[in-house]
């Protein structure tokens, strides 16, 4: 039951930190995945999650906007052009993969300070203190 | 330990941090701040969110007095209703930012000398000839000429509004076009004195010239006497003048106000505009390098004006208007058609609008960044433009003395010159201080040594925008003649036709004249050869229901040799008249007139000048003994009637023979003479070349008339005749041609050499149109500019047929471009296809517009 209960609160704490790009995104905040998995890697527990979540909540945030974007509007036309604007030919992936890797790199510098801050301020406990049960 | 280790991660992430920062920030390299670019909501990616076309919706709009509509027919052309004229000027500016804000921006930057700021050090050569040249200056004196209660005042301010409602909306909404998130910079708000900027750059692109600069290198090049006997101030072949006389000898009229400088201001509102000076004085500033030679400071000013964009700088001599009566057309109603030719870009120069206030009722094309059409029709009148090519540029040697510096002699004393400084602003790199000097003639456009100053009409205010709401409520000729009484530049043939039979043709503007000196030759700046006032409203070119029931103007020279002002030369830049040829050959005897018939001749590519001389190359070549693919070459041309069609090799043959026998004639002069070619490519030989204007006039002149005059001669005496320079020039284009295109002449079709190309306006290559093998060239009436590859041409091509008194006109028109920017949308260049077919839209009014299918309409709410 407590895994369940600490999944779902991971779950939780994912889907605050995509709203919370989200919300920061749609009002031209674009360091909100940056702020967000800070905060979530404060507040995650384990290392792996810290950086997995990160890596969760900034691709995601910043892709449902693009994929609610692209039901309605040319989406992939627009990379297309703003590659070709920038005098990469039309090849639009580069457009996508600046997007996300501007998503990720927020996402890591996020989760590694909140990493590294919250070590910093509480040394972690040996591995093997905690009981059994809380692995 | 562990701790310390959490510590020097910490310091690790926070510096990576920075650095992620600092990317999205700045950016990377060459790439633009990746954290506002690429943000998926307010980033580039709203570019596809912008490429939807308009739906029917309420949207508010601060600043209206009424609700306003505008309806999008299916095209993209847009339709305002309102209730009070600011609102439909507010309007106008709402619509123009909503489609081309980013090229309004890039119009004033032009002008403003703020390239650099955005762009980058390659602008600066650019922002420094503006700022010299003063377009900033002339605006801001326009602003400040503009009183209370001037409608023109009225229509900036409103207009400037509705500019300033879509960037603040776009910018809370982050949707600002994806031009400025790329450059990474936000548009300043919009101020009158930007579209007096703009208008500045239309005036610049359309009457700026250093025709006289071109004069001397030729005079001491080739000597004074070959230069005016090549280049002589009258055409020496036939035109067509409209203005057939009798002509009025006049005094003067004075110019009725100089350049003015005045000191940094901001308008009401505070609203700070431009690359304002940091201050203004006499006699004060710091000492300024100075060349050596003359010929160096004419260097300097004509690399600089190479530096300058396309867009905006005058290259070539094209544009059409024509108006017939009644008795000229089939339903018995005048009928007019113009067609301005200019750079053709996408987007368009040209935003397609009708509008409808209490004090307006117009349909037609407006310039973004500009609040009201400059061609079109109203309930009453129709009229178009072409530009009159007289000389609108003087340039002066300004005396100077190493004992007075910073000054200049001038009316009998020395005289300080005015020093404004500006600081430009450049992307990456610290500004750029630049110090012009002025005086009483203009800005001093280099440093070097013996001085240019240029006095240019375009430097001085005109009331433009005035003259033009004017001219839209005109609602007879008489109201359409005062209207321009006010048109001061760049001065255009305004062509007319209304409602009530009448057609006339006015060629307004200044007409400045010196009382000594020779002003197509850099003159004295000491006081003696100064302007000293212009040829009278009432004695300019003009017509008003000719017996011969047509005007017609084609950037020929409008008036007959007797004309008793001096009005520009040959190469200051009249056209050649080949257009002008067809037109008149067309009209002259023409009855029974339709739109469609009007239609066919907008986009008659039928060369003049080939239908004409094409039989004397024929001639010439028959005593020739010719070789089997020579032989094939010109049997091809026999029986041509000079239509340079995209299939026609024919038009292959002629085009690049013309330029070799312009060359095989001139072309020992110029080498024995050392023409300065390199230091301005104006002199080069070749038929688009400023100087291969006049001297294709010569050829077409001496070919008929003189085929032994001198210039066909070598220089060291060997005789030759036309004939002989036309065989040995046939010959050699065959020649080229085989290795060009293979030895098959029937398939040498100008299609495959010959193409349009429609650049982006931003210069990038992916959002161009073209290029494509294209028909016509530069002497057709759907002129194609620029040689082979054109880039220049019919921007606008409209019909106006009126069915009398009372009655809605049939108009239609259609340019090469589409309504909005950004070119995701269905409307970036949806209208080019038509344009190239040559077929035309329906200029329709509001109503209509309503109930076609597919029309979506905005209702403005204040």
């Amino acid at each position: 039951m407590r895994n369940t209960a600490s999944s779902g609160m991971l779950m939780l704490g994912i889907l605050i930190g995509i709203l919370v790009v989200w919300a920061g995104e749609t009002r031209g905040i674009w360091i909100s995945p940056l702020v967000a998995t800070f905060l979530w890697a404060v507040w995650a527990k384990r290392t792996a999650w810290q950086y997995a979540g990160a890596a969760i909540i900034a691709v995601v945030g910043y892709a449902i906007p693009l994929a609610v974007a692209a039901r309605s509007f040319p989406v992939g036309k627009a990379a297309d052009t703003v590659a070709a604007i920038m005098g990469f030919g039309h090849q639009g992936i580069i457009v996508w993969a600046f997007t996300f890797l501007l998503a990720m790199m927020q996402a890591a510098a996020g989760a590694w300070v909140g990493h590294a801050l919250k070590s910093s301020v509480h040394a972690p406990a040996p591995r093997y203190s905690r009981p059994y049960r809380d692995w | 330990m562990k701790r310390i280790k959490s510590i020097i991660s910490l310091i690790l992430a926070l510096a990576f941090t920075g650095l992620v920062l600092d990317a999205g920030v700045r950016g990377i390299g060459p790439l633009p701040a990746l954290g506002p670019a690429f943000n998926p909501v307010t980033g580039v990616w709203t570019m596809a969110q912008g490429a939807r076309t308009p739906r029917t919706e309420t949207l508010n709009l601060p600043g209206l007095n009424h609700p306003v509509q505008i309806i999008f027919d299916a095209r993209g052309t847009a339709y305002i209703k309102a209730r009070t004229d600011h609102d439909l000027f507010l309007a106008l500016g709402f619509l123009h930012a909503k489609s081309r804000l980013f090229q309004m921006d890039l119009m004033r930057r032009q002008g403003e000398g703020l390239l650099s700021q955005v762009v980058g050090p390659a602008a600066l050569s650019s922002d420094k000839f503006e700022l010299q040249l003063g377009l900033l200056r002339t605006a801001r004196t326009n602003w400040l000429l503009m009183r209370r209660g001037n409608p023109a005042r009225q229509a900036l301010l409103a207009y400037s509004q509705g500019v300033n409602d879509v960037i603040r909306q776009d910018e809370a909404q982050g949707t600002l076009p994806v031009m400025f998130k790329l450059l990474g910079y936000r548009p300043a708000p919009w101020t009158p004195i930007d579209t007096l900027v703009i208008q500045g750059d239309m005036t610049q692109d359309l009457d700026y010239t250093t025709a006289p600069i071109e004069y001397q290198l030729l005079s001491q090049s080739l000597g004074a006497s070959r230069t005016m006997a090549w280049f002589p101030i009258g055409e020496p072949n036939v035109q067509h003048p409209y203005d057939l006389g009798p002509y009025r000898k006049e005094a003067l009229a004075p110019i009725e106000s100089q350049t003015m400088t005045q000191v940094p201001f901001a308008l009401a509102g505070g609203i700070p505009t431009g690359a304002l000076p940091q201050s203004i004085g006499g006699n004060s500033a710091q000492s300024l390098p100075t060349g050596t030679s003359s010929a160096n400071a004419r260097a300097v000013a004509l690399s600089d004006l190479a530096s300058l964009t396309n867009a905006f700088h005058h290259s070539f001599s094209d544009s059409n208007n024509w108006a017939v009566s009644g008795a000229k057309t089939a339903n018995g109603e005048p009928m007019l058609a113009g067609d301005p030719h200019l750079t053709q870009t996408l987007p368009s120069i040209w935003y397609q609008i009708a509008g409808q206030a209490p004090g307006y009722h117009f349909a037609g094309v407006s310039i973004p960044g500009t609040p009201m059409i400059l061609i079109g029709h109203n309930q009453n009148i129709a009229w178009s433009l072409t530009n009159v090519q007289n000389q609108a540029t003087f340039f002066y040697r300004e005396k100077t003395s190493a004992a007075h510096p910073n000054q200049y002699f001038w009316d009998g004393a020395w005289r300080p010159m005015t020093l404004v400084h500006y600081q430009i602003p450049v992307k990456g790199r610290a500004a750029v201080p630049l110090t012009v000097k002025l005086t009483v003639h203009g800005p001093i456009m280099n440093q070097s040594g013996v001085s240019l100053a240029v006095d240019w009409v375009g430097a001085l205010p005109s009331s433009d925008i005035q003259s033009m709401l004017g001219i839209i409520q005109a609602r007879n000729f008489q109201r359409f003649r005062q209207a321009l009484k006010l048109w001061h530049a760049p001065s255009q043939n305004f062509i007319y036709a209304d409602n009530r039979g009448n057609i006339g043709l006015i060629s307004a503007g200044y007409y400045p004249e010196v009382a000594h000196g020779q002003p197509w030759m850099p003159l004295s700046g000491t006081g003696p050869d100064d302007i000293v006032g212009t040829i009278p409203f009432n004695a300019v070119p003009q017509a008003y229901n000719p017996a011969s029931q047509f005007v017609f103007s084609a950037n020929q020279r409008e008036v007959s040799n007797n004309y008793p002002y001096y009005i520009g030369n040959a190469m200051d830049f009249f056209s050649t008249g080949f257009r002008a040829d067809t037109i008149y050959a067309t009209l002259a005897h023409a009855k029974n007139l339709t739109p469609s018939s009007f239609a066919t001749l907008q986009n008659n590519t039928q060369d003049m000048l080939a239908k004409t001389m094409t039989p004397e190359l024929l001639a010439a070549l028959r005593d020739q003994s010719l070789s089997t693919l020579q032989s094939q070459a010109a049997q091809l041309l026999h029986g041509w009637n000079g239509t340079m069609g995209v299939n026609n090799p024919q038009a292959t043959i002629w085009w690049f023979f013309i330029n070799q026998y312009l060359k095989d004639t001139f072309g020992p002069w110029w080498s024995q003479d050392h023409v300065p070619v390199s230091q301005d490519a104006n002199l080069g030989l070749s038929i688009t070349t400023e100087a291969g204007n006049p001297l294709t006039d010569d050829l077409e002149a001496w070919t008929a008339k003189d085929p032994n005059n001198p210039a066909f001669s070598l220089p060291n005496g060997t005789h030759r005749t036309a004939d002989m320079v036309m065989a040995e020039a046939f010959k050699q284009t065959v020649a080229s041609l085989a290795k060009k295109l293979g030895t098959n002449p029937t398939q040498w079709q100008w299609g495959q050499v010959h193409f349009r190309k429609f650049a982006s306006l931003a210069q990038i290559p992916a959002l161009a149109y073209g290029p494509r093998g294209s028909s016509g060239d530069s002497w057709t009436v759907d002129a194609a500019d620029g040689g082979l590859v054109s880039g220049a041409g019919p921007s606008w091509r409209m019909i106006v047929s009126w069915q009398g008194p009372g009655k809605r006109p049939f108009a239609e028109g259609v340019y090469p471009g589409g309504q909005s920017e950004n070119p995701l949308s269905p409307w970036y260049e949806n209208q080019v296809a038509a344009w190239w077919n040559g077929h035309y839209y329906p200029m329709e009014s509001f109503s209509q517009a309503k109930r076609q299918p597919g029309s979506a309409t905005w209702t403005l709410n204040p």
